[in-house]
């Protein structure tokens, strides 16, 4: 083939090519709904709870997928370009957001750090909590919406965040904020009552730690394989201190964590003989739960049957 | 017995023809000096005989047999043209190198045996290369790795041999060494020999068959045959012709 | 916690039996994969590995019975481009490795999801072993070994100089096929059971320790399966007392005892250079 036809030809596939990824849909923005972006599904449920008709909320994260490994792509930038609102944890929890936001110069969106305020008492207190345990010790555990003194002021961020957008349907954030609210009092106040007076008085995790937080609240210890990065390796001695305490405290169960194949639980169970339970972390969804509707609540409402049956409470 | 014959042979390279309607048929005992000038198509030739270049129209018989069935690969001896595709740091002796010539005679499962390693002593001793046998190649010199290469070829006393520039790396004196072992091995082993050469100013001395590649058969004879050819005379000039044959 | 008390651990106890398998297994196939510039090999087809699991739980097949014909299928691919496009192992493994990963990225995005985590799911860990990965491990070493030892001479010569192989009678072609088989497998299974850092280490790090030593194939074959079994054995050792990630200490010891060898090697040829009369 001649040189010049060569060229001639390549030069026609680019064009085509071109064509047909000019023909890509263009994200379509609703008319009259607010455009919500949330990192991680906690803020997805709050947001949608709080917001209700008015504002369309989106997930970024795809369903199965473990936050820590998220990497956004050309689709998701849209997304942000095109959002009223965007709300993200923290920046302990979701780095690549940082580097989301560095490249918006949109200044219109509204940008949602839900755990504003969360800084002072409350992260203290968890951070205490994080220097007793020695398989934690310097940082803040980010899974902040276990505990649910902290899932309420993060609601209330959200629906500040979602006033200052827009000032219009204040009065039905409030409300719906306040009713959601209710709901997660109601849920720690059942916490609560139903985690005293359990025989075991551990939460042992063949996982990451993510409910540190959620176990002081109620005075239950908790250990964990890792720690929180999903990156590290467990050591021998990490794996071995699980068995061994699961021994000590008596318990008949361990719990492993969601999304992650649970491949060092099933190894310390078939070691101990104990069985397996899954506490939720709530960083995500599956396909089938995100298609099935499943909530936060709902979610925890599961972990809290759960953890009565593997603490063994009354 | 006609050892290697050849039917009209042509092969090209990315539609360049490399050779052209090449026939010859080789008698056994012939010791074949294979001449022509680079990239005559000398090497190619060589390996469309021994099925390492495809494809290729016309046939090719190796003792008889066309090459596509053809397996006594133990009667025949092979040493490869250049070194350089050779990986220096490869990990192994002299004697590990010249025992690989012994597996083609070697059924499932081949492993060296004990009068395995006296034949590779033997054919060390011949190159004069036994003090090397457990020397890594990777330490030895380009003509050591040479003579290695060789002795791989003549291990199993293959009834055809065919040497692709095989004195490249050698010093003079070597080569003489060298080619005067062939010279024994054909004319009393009745080890038939095609060797593909630059040097036709002494393969005169040693072959008794000289074939003339470029790109087609240009001629195939007894040395003597070419001598006295005034055809030759005319294709190449006295000068060319004489500096092959005064040695002869 | 004492050593003793934790070898009365059953993951122990497989992390040393399963590990020293595989450390033998891979030093031996890594020693043919690094003389024929196919060290990638294992990073490469874990990115396949990746796309073909994709793959399977987009189609919700069972990912394994994919994994193992796709990642087959790429083994042969990379030995095809080696031999036609005129390409070497390294480049060859980076174009089929690309396809594999990219692939497995699209295929995730267009399925909007999975019930599990990719990653997690691909990838094993030498301390969390079953018995079902420590007898398929030992099954597939025996089968690997036992080939790469029938055919041992005829894997050296066609290593060495595949030409003169195949003038030999050596059948190249369908011994080149069966051992980008053989890489294959070994390196999906492997994967599941130990985790793609380990076996890229264990292909690459026994086999380039024994070339700084050795002065055979032979010794080199055996020297690679030795330093391997001490990297696994001595790493989890050493990652008990210390209480180290036990794969990471491994590559750890790995590289420590390639460091020595070189160190060795270089030792040797001063002392030749200085004193040529000694051997």
């Amino acid at each position: 083939m001649s040189r010049n036809a060569v060229f001639r030809i390549s030069l026609l596939f680019a064009l085509c090519i071109i064509a047909w990824s000019c023909q890509g849909k263009v994200a379509e923005k609703p008319t009259g709904k607010l455009a919500v972006l949330t990192t991680l599904f906690p803020l997805y449920d709050f947001a949608k709870n709080v917001a209700a008709d008015r504002a369309e909320i989106s997930l970024l994260l795809p369903p199965g997928m473990e936050p820590h490994g998220f990497e956004p792509r050309p689709a998701d930038i849209l997304k942000l370009h095109s959002a009223d609102v965007f709300i993200y944890t923290s920046p302990e929890m979701e780095p690549w957001s940082v580097n989301l936001l560095r490249g918006l110069q949109d200044r219109k969106i509204e940008i949602v750090n839900a755990s504003l305020g969360l800084t002072s008492d409350e992260k203290r207190a968890a951070e205490r909590h994080a220097h007793s345990d020695p398989a934690h010790k310097t940082d803040v555990d980010p899974h902040l919406w276990l505990d649910f003194s902290n899932a309420m002021r993060m609601v209330d961020n959200i629906r500040d965040g979602l006033i200052r957008k827009d000032p219009a349907g204040k009065d039905i954030y409030d409300k719906n904020a306040a009713a959601y609210n209710e709901k997660l009092k109601d849920l720690d106040s059942r916490y609560r009552a139903a985690l005293t007076g359990c025989r075991v008085r551990c939460i042992i995790s063949g996982g990451h730690s993510a409910f540190q937080s959620l176990a002081a609240r109620y005075g239950l210890e908790y250990v964990s394989v890792y720690g929180f990065s999903p990156d590290a390796e467990p050591t021998p001695g990490s794996i071995a201190r699980i068995a061994r305490t699961l021994r000590q405290k008596g318990s008949r169960y361990l719990f492993y964590e969601e999304l992650l194949d649970p491949r060092v639980a099933r190894t310390i169970a078939r070691e101990t003989g104990v069985s397996l339970i899954r506490l939720h972390g709530a960083h995500n969804l599956t396909r089938e739960e995100f298609d099935r509707g499943d909530t936060f609540i709902g979610i925890m409402n599961t972990n809290l049957d759960h953890l009565k049956t593997g603490l063994e409470c009354p | 017995m006609k050892i290697l014959e050849a039917e009209h042979i042509s092969f090209s390279y990315n539609s360049i023809p490399v050779l052209e309607d090449v026939s010859f048929a080789i008698e056994k005992g012939s010791f074949v000096g294979l001449v022509g000038p680079n990239g005559s198509g000398k090497t190619t030739l060589i390996k469309v005989t021994l099925g390492l270049a495809g494809p290729f129209s016309g046939v090719i018989r190796l003792f008889g047999q066309k090459i596509d069935n053809f397996r006594n690969w133990s009667r025949i001896g092979y040493l490869p043209q250049s070194l350089t595709g050779l990986n220096p740091y490869f990990p192994s002796t002299t004697r590990e190198i010249v025992a690989l010539g012994l597996l083609s005679g070697k059924r499932f499962p081949k492993y060296i045996s004990r009068s395995d390693k006296r034949d590779i002593d033997g054919v060390l001793d011949l190159l004069g290369i036994a003090g090397l046998k457990d020397t890594r190649m990777g330490e030895l010199s380009g003509g050591q790795q040479q003579r290695v290469l060789i002795a791989r070829a003549l291990v199993q006393k293959p009834e055809l041999l065919i040497l692709d520039e095989p004195t490249a790396a050698l010093d003079p004196e070597a080569r003489e060494s060298f080619f005067g072992t062939l010279k024994t091995l054909n004319e009393t082993g009745s080890t038939s020999i095609i060797l593909v050469t630059h040097d036709i100013g002494n393969i005169g001395q040693y072959a008794n068959h000289l074939m003339w590649i470029d790109r087609k058969l240009i001629f195939y004879g007894g040395f003597d045959e070419f001598c006295r050819s005034d055809r030759m005379t005319d294709l190449f000039g006295a000068n060319s012709q004489h500096i092959i044959c005064h040695r002869h | 916690m004492g050593i003793v008390e934790y070898l009365q651990y059953g993951f122990i106890q497989r992390a040393l039996l399963c590990g020293a398998f595989i450390a033998i297994l891979c030093a031996t196939l890594g020693v043919v994969l690094v003389l024929r510039r196919f060290s990638l090999i294992g990073d490469g087809l874990a990115h396949v590995t990746f796309g073909s699991v994709a793959l399977g739980l987009f189609l919700r097949i069972y990912p394994l019975y994919i994994s193992i014909p796709i990642v087959m299928l790429s083994s042969l691919g990379i030995l095809k481009l080696t031999q036609r496009a005129r390409l070497y192992g390294d480049a060859a493994i980076g174009i089929v490795s690309s396809f594999g990963i990219a692939g497995g990225v699209i295929l995730a995005s267009v399925a909007g999801g999975f019930n599990v985590d990719l990653f997690s799911y691909l990838f094993g860990n030498i301390l969390a072993i079953g018995p079902e990965e420590l007898y398929i491990s030992i099954g597939l070493s025996m089968v690997v070994l036992a080939v790469i030892f029938l055919y041992f001479n005829e894997i050296f010569s066609m290593t060495f100089d595949e030409e003169f192989a195949r003038v030999s009678g050596v059948g190249t072609e369908k011994l080149n096929a069966v051992l980008a088989l053989l890489t294959a497998i070994t390196v999906v299974l492997t994967m599941s059971v130990v985790g793609i850092m380990l076996v890229s280490a264990l292909l690459i790090l026994p086999a380039v320790t024994a070339l700084q030593l050795a002065r055979s194939f032979r010794g080199a074959m055996l020297i690679a399966a030795s330093v391997s079994i001490v990297s696994v054995i001595g790493g989890i050792f050493i990652s008990l007392a210390l209480n180290f990630p036990t794969g990471a200490t491994i590559v750890m010891m790995g590289i420590f005892l390639f460091l020595a060898a070189f160190a060795l090697r270089t030792a040797r040829q001063q002392l030749h250079r200085n004193h040529p009369g000694i051997y």
